[in-house]
C-alpha cells in the first residue's frame, strides 16, 4: 500500500502542493485529476520515489520511499511515464526486458525467467506482435502499452501512470484504461493514475482526488467528487453532471 | 538468427585483422601482407614455416611495426569505447572525449607532469597517464557543470562549454611547452597525435589502465541502456543513476587519458566510430562499447596507414588524418541535430 500523509510537494524553490493526504489500497484504481499545471505529474514523481516530498511522509508499506535502495524501490513501484522521448531505435522487445532491471545487477544480463516474465507481460498488454519493431516507428498508443508492458514486467504491486491516454484517440485511450482495469483485476495492483479527461475517470476510477490551488480538495468516489458545483469551482467554467444512460456514473458536460 | 547475433563481432574482428595486416605490412620498407601472416604464423608453436623473407623484416616488424600497431589499437580502442560511453552518459551523439574536452584536460595533465621530467622508465610512463587521468576528470567535471541546463545537457551548452575548457586547456599546455626547455619539444608532435614514443614500453604502460577501464564499460552495457531513458525513468526502473554515472566518468575519462598520455591529442575517432557503429549495428550499447572499441581499432590503423604513406618521406601525425575526416562529419551530424534532435 502506497501512502502520503501530509506531505508537501514541490521543488526547493516552489511548493506545488501542500498538505497531501492520500493512499491507494491493491485492487484499486485511484485517479488524480485537477487542472492543467496544479501538480499531478509532482504527485506521481513524488509517489515513486523519484522526488522527495519536502516535508511529511510518502512510503510503501510503512518504509519511506527515499530510504529505499532505487533497486529495491522498483520492485514496489513501477512508473508508466509519458510516451515522449523514448530512445527511437530500440526494439519493442528491449524496452519491455529493461523492465528487469531492479532484479538485475549492473553486470549481470537477463536470465530466462527475465525472458519469460517480459514476454508474458507483453502478451498481457497484447504488445507481442511489436517485439521486433523499433520504438520510433510504433504509434503513441502502441509506445504506452509498451511501457505499461515494462512496468508490468517490473512486477510491482503497485503501478503509477501519468497521463496514459495524452494525445490518444477515443479508440485508444479506451482500450489503454480497459488493460489497467484489468491489470488491477487480474494481478490485484494498486493503481495510481493521473489523468485530464474528466469522464474517463468516471467510467475508470474507484477513487478521484481532485487537486486544486495547491491542495486536495476533496477524495472520494466518483459521484462524490465530480460533482458540478466543485467542479465548476475548480474548473472556472460552469459544468454539467448527469448519470451515463449507459452505466449510470457521472458525465460530466461543460457549457452554458 | 543464431548467425545473426555473431555477424557483428565477425565482421568487426575480420575489419580489425585487415587493418593490422596492412598496417604492418605499409612503410619505408614495404613487407607484403602475406608475408607478414606468415612471419607472424611461424612464431606460433603449431607451425612450422620456410623463412623465405629477408632478415631485416623480422627487426621491422617485430621492434618496429608491430609496437606501433599495438599502441595505434589500443589507442583506438580507448577512443571508441570511451566515446561510446560518453554519449551514453550525456545522452548525446556529439559527445566525444575531444569534442567535449576531455582530451585537452588530458593533454595538460599529461604535458604538466612531463615538465616535471619523470624518467622515462616504465614507472615514469605510467605517471604520464594519471596524471592525464587527474586532468581529465577535472574537465569533465567542470564542462558537465557548465553544460548541464536542469537535469539535461543540450548539445549546444555541451559543446560550447567543451570548446571553452578545451581552449583554455590547449592554452595552458600552449605555455607551459614554450616556456619549458628543448625537452619537450618532441610533446609538441605528441601533442597532435603523432605515436613517436616507440618501442614495446609504452604498449606495456598503458595496458592495464586500458584493460580496467574498457573492462568496466564493457561491462555496463546493460545499464548504460537503462540510462537512455532518462534519469527519472533509469532511476524508476532501480537504477542507481548517480553511482553509475560516476563510475562511467571515471573509466571513460580514465580511458581517454590514458590515449592521451601515450598517443597525443586524436580528435573525433571517439565521434566518429560510435556513430557508424549504432548504425550498423544497433543503439544498444550491450554491443555498442565493445563494438565502438574495435571499429576504433581498425579506423585508427587505418589512419595511421594513411598519415605514413600520404607524403612519403614525412610521415604526418594521425591526428591531422583523423580531423580531416572527422571534423566534416560532426559538422554534418550537427546540421542534422538542428532538425532533428534526438535521431540517434
Amino acid at each position: 500500500m502506497i501512502e502520503l500523509r501530509n506531505a508537501s510537494l514541490g521543488y526547493s524553490d516552489l511548493i506545488v502542493l501542500q498538505d497531501v493526504s492520500l493512499q491507494v489500497e491493491p485492487g484499486e484504481v485511484l485517479a488524480v485529476v485537477g487542472p492543467n499545471g496544479v501538480g499531478k505529474s509532482t504527485l506521481v514523481r513524488v509517489a515513486s520515489g523519484a522526488l522527495r516530498p519536502l516535508s511529511g511522509w510518502a512510503g510503501i508499506d510503512g518504509r519511506a520511499l527515499h530510504e529505499l535502495p532505487p533497486a529495491q524501490r522498483a520492485r514496489l513501484v513501477s512508473v508508466v511515464p509519458q510516451a515522449s522521448n523514448l530512445p527511437p531505435a530500440f526494439r519493442a522487445q528491449d524496452v519491455v526486458l529493461l523492465g528487469r532491471t531492479p532484479y538485475l545487477g549492473w553486470l549481470s544480463s537477463e536470465g530466462e525467467l527475465d525472458r519469460r516474465a517480459a514476454a508474458e507481460a507483453m502478451e498481457r498488454t497484447d504488445t507481442q506482435y511489436l517485439a521486433d519493431r523499433r520504438v520510433g516507428e510504433l504509434s503513441g498508443g502502441e509506445q504506452q502499452r509498451l511501457l505499461i508492458a515494462r512496468a508490468l514486467a517490473q512486477a510491482a504491486p503497485v503501478m503509477l501512470l501519468d497521463e496514459p491516454t495524452a494525445h490518444l484517440d477515443l479508440r485508444h485511450q479506451d482500450r489503454v484504461l480497459k488493460l489497467v482495469r484489468r491489470l488491477v483485476a487480474e494481478e490485484n495492483l494498486a493503481v495510481l493514475l493521473a489523468l485530464h479527461d474528466l469522464n474517463l475517470v468516471s467510467r475508470f476510477a474507484d477513487r478521484v482526488a481532485l487537486l486544486s490551488d495547491g491542495r486536495v480538495r476533496k477524495i472520494g468516489s466518483p459521484q462524490e467528487v465530480l460533482a458540478p458545483e466543485e467542479l465548476a469551482d475548480v474548473y472556472g467554467i460552469r459544468i454539467h453532471v448527469m448519470p451515463n444512460p449507459l452505466d449510470g456514473k457521472p458525465l460530466i458536460l461543460p457549457g452554458e | 538468427m543464431i548467425l545473426s547475433r555473431y555477424l557483428p563481432w565477425v565482421w568487426t574482428g575480420a575489419a580489425l585483422l585487415a587493418a593490422a595486416l596492412a598496417s604492418a605490412a605499409v612503410g619505408a620498407v614495404a613487407i607484403p601482407p602475406g608475408v607478414v601472416a606468415r612471419m607472424l604464423l611461424d612464431r606460433l608453436p603449431l607451425f612450422e614455416i620456410k623463412g623465405d623473407w629477408p632478415a631485416a623484416f623480422a627487426t621491422i616488424l617485430y621492434e618496429i611495426r608491430l609496437p606501433n600497431l599495438a599502441l595505434t589499437a589500443l589507442t583506438g580502442m580507448a577512443l571508441g569505447g570511451s566515446g561510446a560511453a560518453f554519449q551514453a552518459l550525456f545522452r548525446n551523439p556529439l559527445a566525444d572525449p575531444y569534442v567535449i574536452g576531455i582530451a585537452s584536460g588530458a593533454g595538460l595533465g599529461a604535458v604538466l607532469a612531463m615538465a616535471l621530467r619523470w624518467p622515462s622508465n616504465l614507472l615514469g610512463m605510467a605517471a604520464v597517464p594519471a596524471a592525464g587521468f587527474i586532468g581529465a576528470l577535472i574537465t569533465v567535471g567542470v564542462v558537465y557543470r557548465l553544460a548541464s541546463v536542469g537535469k539535461t545537457t543540450p548539445v549546444t551548452t555541451l559543446i560550447l562549454a567543451g570548446v571553452a575548457v578545451s581552449s583554455f586547456a590547449t592554452a595552458v599546455t600552449t605555455l607551459i611547452l614554450l616556456l619549458s626547455t628543448s625537452e619537450l619539444h618532441r610533446a609538441v608532435t605528441w601533442m597532435v597525435g603523432g605515436f613517436s614514443l616507440g618501442g614495446w614500453e609504452p604498449v606495456l604502460a598503458s595496458l592495464p589502465y586500458l584493460a580496467i577501464a574498457l573492462g568496466v564499460l564493457v561491462l555496463l552495457g546493460r545499464p548504460l541502456d537503462v540510462l537512455q531513458f532518462g534519469d527519472e525513468q533509469a532511476s524508476q526502473l532501480g537504477l542507481d543513476v548517480d553511482r553509475l554515472k560516476l563510475v562511467v566518468v571515471i573509466t571513460a575519462s580514465l580511458a581517454a587519458a590514458t590515449a592521451v598520455a601515450f598517443s597525443g591529442i586524436i580528435a573525433f575517432v571517439g565521434l566518429v566510430v560510435p556513430h557508424l557503429t549504432r548504425l550498423l549495428w544497433g543503439p544498444s550499447y550491450r554491443r555498442l562499447v565493445p563494438l565502438a572499441a574495435l571499429g576504433g581499432a581498425s579506423f585508427l590503423l587505418l589512419a595511421d596507414i594513411v598519415a605514413r604513406s600520404a607524403m612519403p618521406p614525412r610521415e604526418l601525425p594521425v591526428g591531422v588524418v583523423t580531423s580531416v575526416i572527422g571534423a566534416p562529419f560532426f559538422l554534418y551530424l550537427l546540421a542534422r541535430a538542428k532538425g532533428q534532435l534526438r535521431a540517434w
